[in-house]
């Protein structure tokens, strides 16, 4: 079974010009139309869908304005409940101010918004900036921590950084160079600083820190250098190591206890992180924790996922080789895994389980569940049980041809064996890509419309593969490969997603792979940008674009919006290209080598005539 | 063909890293000779017994420094064997074919540290402070003039020279 899970309900005949603003401020769904007969046909229908995650919505506190962490909350959903900048006004969004960060590789970051300061992290060197919004953007202090710069040689996909998080007044985040990093929020005194990983072995740290009941949650880098990967939780008070769980080795070091309980039979055996790989290859073989961590408070569960196994190479690593490519509900106190699930055994493509898992409640088969959303790096969107791990659906996003289905009963994706990459041989037309259907660039789920944002690849690949050595501190790949534009030419696309259908609501190209965060607002708005350099709004429910800006450099960050000192409220970016997708630009590389950036380059050659490196803030506003 | 080319040839086939590490540590023992006469035959005495970067002398004394030429430059054999070990070693893991990724593009004619046979080779020996790391301890002299001369080979170096002496250029 892998059908949708209730009769779909479609988005883009939602009325939503029409409707009153500002009646149910804070994310009530919006009034009716009388004359809307037919609509309310279709409304009905999903009446009942939609009822739970607007009632959950209404009785949420209204928006403080503040940003304090990447996805906005522990949910990791990327919903603001302001609506100032709703559907009737965004196409007059006029650039505020800007910000120069001093920095020429890729911008991942999301910038944070506490009381009157915005933070700003950059790639290496990892500056972090407070900005004074009650002075019109004035530079309050700056920290630079100063990290070692050899690390900027191991990190596999741009020397970038995901973003930091603000909790109890101080900032936390990480330098490329292994150590998280805790700043008073006012002075910006650094309060602590631990180192947590090696670069010799290939270590680096780039994602950014969830914090979760006085635990600063960090995970390390390195897939692509056969680290062993890790999750770590710091006490945010003294920054002392509370617990590390591996993703691979035995249960003593995953943090696989009594009260495991995978959701699928065969993931109950002990130590599957040393049974299910050669002898020794778990202590290299990935699983690192670059991505997304969620929590919910109700089931006091921490989720994240691990990355792709190492090395690429899969046929030097025969078994499952868990627990890679997989997902992991912990306790934040104390670490212990609570169940997991594979996303992709023996991942032979690079499919990393790094991506988010947003937390949201669904009406599903008439009653309430809550569900984390995963968009795979495999291509297929999952939605899980996120008290159990089952899969309750696992329908492709974007076009592939590596997974016919997820069967449901095992859990297990059924794979293609003629897409699967051998010693020796170079597979063609691979889809999705090594980056997958979507890598790391977080979506975003609106309560009000039930949808999923995400913007996301459209990418094939030629993949072949060979043997790999392992030498610490060098790549651990074994992997020539080069990618190609997917079906239709396209090389991206923003998309809504309707978990419940299990289809898309709309579905908007992008010429280049499309490698920005979402951000979707009450006023049922969505923002995201392109690596050519715009900054996009589009109609949350239609996907209409309503507005759009040509910044300085592509867009890879993390979009936000909050309400300013002044009480507008404002939506920042950060520009400038890089990050595996623009990694041509950032690194200057040569065009005439498809197979340069992992193959990247095959598919990215023509970006060098869009947008020039270069990272700056923008920051739009209503006049 | 001398021998090292053919230990290459013999223990790359069986695709073994301890094999090749067991055999990078027999090269080590075994080689001190050779090894010694190809990072010393530039010419120069110990006063001189450094890699000159770029061309600015202050003073305007003549260009001081060690400038070894490529002793494999060109070959064929040489070059074949470069491009082995270059997947071997993980070069290519990050700077791909020549045109980079992690590290920056080696078939273009921009070079941070220089282009000349002799910059080459200190990078790999030595390594660079931004990410390239030493293989000084890992990879035998006369394997890093084999690179050397797969590096030239892929078309961003002049002949023996640098690249900012290129003739089209116009400083």
């Amino acid at each position: 079974m892998n059908e949708a899970l209730t009769p779909a309900w479609r988005h883009e005949v939602w009325p939503h010009s029409t409707a009153p603003r500002s009646a149910w401020r804070g994310g009530a769904w919006r009034a009716v139309p009388l004359w809307a007969s037919a609509l309310a046909i279709a409304l009905a229908i999903a009446g009942a869908a939609r009822a739970q995650s607007h009632e959950a919505a209404a009785q949420s506190p209204p928006d403080d304005g503040q940003w304090t962490m990447p996805a906005k909350n522990h949910e990791n959903t990327r919903y603001s409940g302001l609506d100032d900048i709703n559907t009737d006004n965004a196409a007059r969004l006029r650039l505020a101010w800007t910000f120069s960060t001093g920095v020429l590789r890729g911008h991942e970051a999301a910038p944070l918004v506490v009381g009157d300061t915005m933070y700003v992290v950059t790639p290496f060197p990892n500056t972090l900036y407070a900005i004074d919004l009650s002075r019109e953007g004035a530079l309050k202090w700056r920290y630079t921590p100063e990290p070692n710069a050899e690390s900027q040689g191991l990190a596999c996909c741009d020397v970038v950084n995901r973003g930091a998080a603000y909790s109890d007044g101080r900032i936390f985040y990480n330098t490329l160079d292994n150590h998280t990093v805790a700043v008073d929020a006012d002075s910006g005194e650094e309060i602590w600083k631990t180192k947590l990983g090696d670069i010799r072995h290939g270590e680096t740290m780039t994602m950014a820190p969830l914090v979760v009941k006085g635990k600063v949650l960090v995970g390390n880098s390195g897939g692509e250098l056969g680290v062993r990967g890790w999750i770590s939780a710091l006490d945010a008070a003294d920054g002392r190591l509370a617990w590390r769980a591996y993703s691979t080795g035995p249960d003593e070091d995953v943090l696989i206890g009594a009260s495991f309980r995978p959701f699928y039979a065969a993931d109950r055996e002990a130590n599957l992180g040393v049974t299910t790989w050669p002898p020794d290859a778990w202590r290299i073989g990935g699983g690192a924790v670059w991505g997304w961590i969620s929590y919910d408070a109700a089931l006091d569960l921490i989720y994240y996922g691990t990355s792709n196994p190492a090395p690429w190479n899969a046929d030097q690593r025969p078994g499952d080789n868990k627990w890679t490519a997989a997902l992991f509900a912990r306790r934040p106190d104390t670490g212990e895994a609570i169940w997991a699930y594979q996303w992709n055994p023996h991942d032979a493509h690079d499919y990393d389980g790094t991506n988010e898992n947003v937390v949201v409640e669904l009406e599903l088969e008439g009653r309430p569940r809550k569900v984390l959303l995963h968009p795979d790096r495999n291509g297929f969107m999952y939605v899980h049980d996120a008290a159990t791990g089952e899969v309750l659906s696992a329908r492709p996003f974007v076009h592939t041809n590596t997974i016919r289905t997820v069967d449901l009963e095992s859990g297990r994706p059924e794979l293609v064996e003629a897409k699967l990459p051998k010693q020796g041989q170079t597979v063609r037309n691979i889809c999705p890509s090594a980056p997958g259907g979507k890598d790391w660039q977080p979506s975003a789920f609106s309560p009000r419309t039930g949808l999923l944002y995400l913007a996301h690849n459209n990418l094939c690949m030629d993949f072949e593969a060979m043997r790999a050595n392992y030498i610490a501190g060098t790549p651990y790949l074994g992997a020539k490969v080069k990618q190609l534009a997917g079906p239709g030419g396209h090389r991206g696309a923003f998309t809504a997603w309707d978990p419940i259908a299990a289809k898309p609501a709309w579905s908007h190209p992008e010429k280049f792979p499309a490698w920005s965060g979402a951000l979707v607002t009450a006023g049922d708005v969505v923002f995201y940008g392109t690596l050519d350099r715009w900054f996009k709004a589009l109609d949350a429910r239609t996907g209409k674009t309503l507005w759009q800006f040509r910044v300085g450099s592509g867009i890879i960050g993390q979009p936000m919006t909050y309400r300013g000192p002044d009480g507008k409220q404002y939506v920042a970016i950060l520009s400038g290209v890089g990050g595996w997708a623009g990694a041509i630009v950032a690194g200057d590389l040569d065009p005439r080598d498809g197979t340069g950036a992992l193959g990247m380059v095959n598919a990215t050659r023509d970006l060098p005539d869009h947008t020039p490196k270069g990272g700056a803030l923008y920051v739009f506003a209503l006049p | 063909m001398t021998w090292y080319r053919f230990a290459v040839v013999r223990y790359g086939a069986l695709h073994s890293v301890m094999t090749i590490a067991a055999w990078l540590a027999l090269a080590s023992c075994s080689d001190n000779g050779q090894h010694a006469d190809a990072v010393f035959d530039g010419g120069g005495s110990a006063d001189h017994d450094y890699v000159r970067l770029g061309d600015l002398i202050p003073g305007g004394g003549a260009a001081g420094g060690r400038d070894t030429a490529n002793p494999v430059a060109g070959d064929a054999a040489a070059i074949a064997d470069g491009r082995q070990l270059f997947d071997w070693y993980n070069c290519s893991g990050c700077h791909a074919g020549g045109g980079g990724g992690m590290g920056p593009p080696l078939m273009d004619t921009t070079w941070i540290y220089g282009s000349r046979p002799s910059n080459i080779h200190h990078s790999i020996v030595s390594g660079r402070p931004n990410g390239m790391p030493s293989f000084g301890a890992h990879i035998p002299d006369h394997q890093v003039w084999q690179l050397v001369s797969f590096i030239q080979s892929l078309g961003g170096t002049p002949d023996e020279g640098d690249a900012n002496d290129r003739p089209d250029r116009r400083d």
